[in-house]
């Protein structure tokens, strides 16, 4: 009986495998959300910091201008969705503005409603007007980035 | 009379049956299929469970109750905004009048989706992770909106689990513990989550469907926010319901019918495929320890000793490089960076300062051209449940030989669209009829068994494992007797790819035996074993050889096999086996085993 405990065990711990994927019940507000912080063990850290890692969005949270929609889905005007995306991606924005191309440039010049390919090179002419040091806020980039789209 | 009472009761069935197809008829399958009823005892019954998904209180057994509940609720009232698909249903047959224009959350929904198509999402094995074997899937609700596909929504199908890890995870996600619920997301979180942060590629096949069945669709998951299924990992899970999804969205449709025990999400994918004219187009989207992979394996040398020097001594200068070699390495580097990040082996600090310091370098040049890595689509490996038949010679004895492997894959089978060097071999058995002695037995029973061989690259040197149990006929020299004997093994190593792509790897393992019928009844031991495998693409060969050391003397052994595998078609193949094991108590056993293959 022992035994076949055990074995239920492994196979189970194997089986459900890949169908297996807990519902976050924290609400969809982006992977950065504050609401993994102060967690311990790898799974929550490693979460928390793609997005807020290098970034701080702490000012959009507490101005309250946080585009994370409490339904967990892309909402809002412009400079909301800016915000909302940028806080959400600013890791490989980063890259992408540096490189002067790629899909979230692609998806910002969207939302922006300006052409994709003259935002990458202005993006990546003023990198080191958008992130002029290794800890800058999402709301800052996301108004340089805003006020580059406009001029 | 007998006869005359047979006919009478003849006509009472048919009679019965006819009254019963009357009263259902105002009922058809679009209906059934949409509120997901399944037969149920000669009745129906709603998969769903909550009461919040139906209107009439005796609406989830009752599936004609609840449509005259649900035409009465939408003629007057705001019901009908919570089952939008439904009412659609229901106005397409003149059943209600109206729209759905007054319902706010509805239209706000709308907004924010800008729906125009429908993709599945198959999300591959996580590296290295035996629980995310068998992959995942999800739905894409793409977007009409400008920009890309980031914005378009992701819903998924999990178990609300909560906190709950481990052993009373698994028991209750086997045995219905866990109630299954639909979230939605922005399609750049699901992104993060399994590009980024769990590093599996992501696979999109877009769906053909008609503009009323998009419409239909989003309007369905729409209603299925609210509803709460009981989560089964293995037969009412993610994929399971995505093939729910697509019958209530196209009736004619008949998926989930084949899918009666368990359901694998890559299977699922597969019925998809087979599907006429259902996939559109598919689109692969590598995660980003595959795009670090591709790009240092496209290096140079001279690229890649400063792709070192900038991970290794934080010196970004690369002066030696053109300007577009240099953005390469940049890439690669802020890449790299990300993931030792993400897998905690990097602290902040530093982390900071190497991003930065990379990418203001490579700001200064201009647009590069970086390689995409070219995925297999997994919609074209084989089949995952496999029935061979072979015939051999063990100990000087003839056996024909039936194999029967619900899932998974082999080393030996084809690795087209599947990770290349895994094995998972789930539930198999073998049963053995031999010739001479007339007897049927069954040879051996392997509820699981997974080797995962992972060759190290230019940076990452990832680990080799495998895990296994299985119950096996032995022999006992000593008292010249057969019996069964309960295995279980555990072990890791490391993988080389050598010239030639020929993997060579080496794993060191721990191992114990209990059976009444060994000698001292258990024994225990450690055992390595080296391997050789080469994948030619139709041709498989595998060679390997393990030595056991256990704590007595029956338990000591060397074992070597070699396998050579041919592919006839994706699903068919072909296979030859030696294998030799002994040891100085006599024991001493060698099979000879030709093998043909099907899965299907």
């Amino acid at each position: 009986m022992k035994k076949l405990l055990m074995m239920t065990a492994v196979v189970s711990v194997v089986c459900l495998a890949g169908t297996a994927h807990a519902v976050d019940s924290t609400g969809g507000c982006g992977l950065g959300s504050m609401a993994w912080r102060g967690q311990s063990g790898v799974i929550p850290q490693s979460l928390a910091i793609t997005t807020n890692a290098w970034f701080s969005n702490t000012i959009g949270v507490t101005l309250g201008t946080s585009g994370c929609d409490p339904n967990g889905r892309v909402s809002g005007g412009t400079g909301r969705m800016t915000l909302a995306f940028l806080q959400d991606n600013m890791e490989q924005f980063a890259m992408d503005a540096a490189a002067g191309k790629g899909e979230t440039i692609e998806t910002l010049a969207g939302i922006l409603n300006v052409d994709s390919d003259a935002l990458g090179k202005e993006v990546q002419q003023n990198f080191a007007y958008i992130f002029p040091n290794d800890n800058v806020e999402a709301v800052d980039v996301a108004l340089k980035v805003m006020e580059i789209a406009k001029a | 009379m007998r006869k005359i009472l047979f006919v009478f009761e003849l006509f009472l069935i048919i009679g019965g049956w006819c009254a019963a197809a009357e009263a259902e008829a105002a009922v058809d399958l679009a209906w059934l299929k949409l509120l997901h009823y399944q037969q149920h005892f000669g009745g129906y019954q709603g998969l769903v469970e909550n009461q919040e998904f139906y209107i009439s209180p005796v609406g989830r057994n009752n599936p004609e109750e609840e449509m005259k509940a649900e035409i009465v609720a939408f003629g007057t009232g705001k019901e009908k905004c919570r089952f939008p698909a439904r009412f659609n249903y229901l106005r397409a047959q003149g059943k209600v009048q109206g729209d759905l224009l007054e319902c706010e959350e509805y239209q706000q929904f709308m907004r924010d989706v800008q729906p125009n198509g429908i993709t599945v999402l198959f999300t591959n094995a996580y590296m290295s992770n035996p629980a995310s074997l068998f992959g995942h899937t999800l739905i894409r609700i793409d977007t009409a909106r400008k920009g890309t596909q980031m914005l378009a929504h992701g819903s998924n199908f999990g178990a609300n689990s909560g906190t709950e890890y481990g052993v009373m995870f698994a028991l209750k996600g086997l045995f219905g513990g866990y109630q299954g619920v639909y979230s939605v997301s922005p399609y750049w979180e699901i992104i993060n989550t399994y590009n980024n942060i769990e590093n599996r590629d992501i696979w999109e096949y877009n769906l053909n469907l008609t503009d009323e069945e998009k419409l239909k669709f989003v309007n369905h998951l729409y209603e299925m926010r609210q509803a709460k299924i009981r989560y089964y990992f293995l037969s009412k899970n993610c994929s399971y319901m995505i093939l729910e999804l697509l019958e209530a969205v196209r009736p004619t449709l008949n998926l989930t019918t084949q899918y009666p025990v368990w359901v694998i999400p890559l299977d699922t994918l597969k019925t998809i495929q087979n599907e006429p004219d259902l996939v559109k187009s598919e689109n692969y989207r590598p995660a980003r320890y595959t795009q670090i992979q591709a790009m240092i394996e496209a290096m140079t040398d001279e690229q890649y000793a400063a792709f070192l020097q900038m991970i290794k001594q934080h010196n970004f200068e690369a002066a030696e490089l053109s300007d577009a070699e240099k953005a390469v390495v940049y890439e690669a580097a802020y890449q790299y960076f990300q993931y030792e990040y993400t897998v905690g082996n990097m602290p902040l600090a530093e982390y900071r300062q190497s991003s930065f310091g990379v990418l203001r370098r490579r700001s200064a040049l201009p647009a590069g051209k970086n390689p995409k890595p070219k995925g297999e689509n997994p919609a074209l490996s084989h089949d995952s449940m496999q029935i061979s038949v072979s015939g051999g010679e063990y100990r000087q004895e003839s056996f024909e030989e039936l194999e029967i492997r619900p899932a998974y894959t082999a080393l030996t089978d084809s690795s087209l669209g599947l990770i290349k060097g895994a094995e998972i071999s789930v539930m198999s058995s073998r049963w053995r009829y031999y010739n001479q002695s007339r007897k049927l037995v069954l040879h051996s029973f392997t509820p699981i068994k997974i080797k995962s061989l992972v060759p190290a690259g230019r940076v990452f040197d990832p680990v080799s494992y495998t895990v296994g149990v299985e119950v096996k006929r032995d022999f006992n020299p000593q008292t010249a007797a057969e019996g069964y004997v309960g295995y279980g093994y555990g072990g890791v190593g490391k993988t080389a790819e050598l010239p030639f792509k020929i993997w060579l790897y080496g794993l060191l393992k721990l191992n114990g035996a209990y059976g009444g019928f060994v000698p001292g009844n258990q024994w225990g031991g450690v055992a390595p074993e080296v391997g050789i495998l080469k994948d030619f693409g139709r041709i498989r060969l595998h060679l390997n050889a393990e030595k056991t050391w256990a704590t007595r003397k029956f338990g000591d052994r060397f074992i070597y096999k070699a396998a050579v595998s041919c592919g006839i078609s994706e699903n068919l193949s072909l296979e030859a086996g030696y294998e030799k094991s002994r040891n100085k108590a006599g024991y001493n056993q060698e099979t000879w085993q030709v093998w043909l293959r099907q899965s299907f």
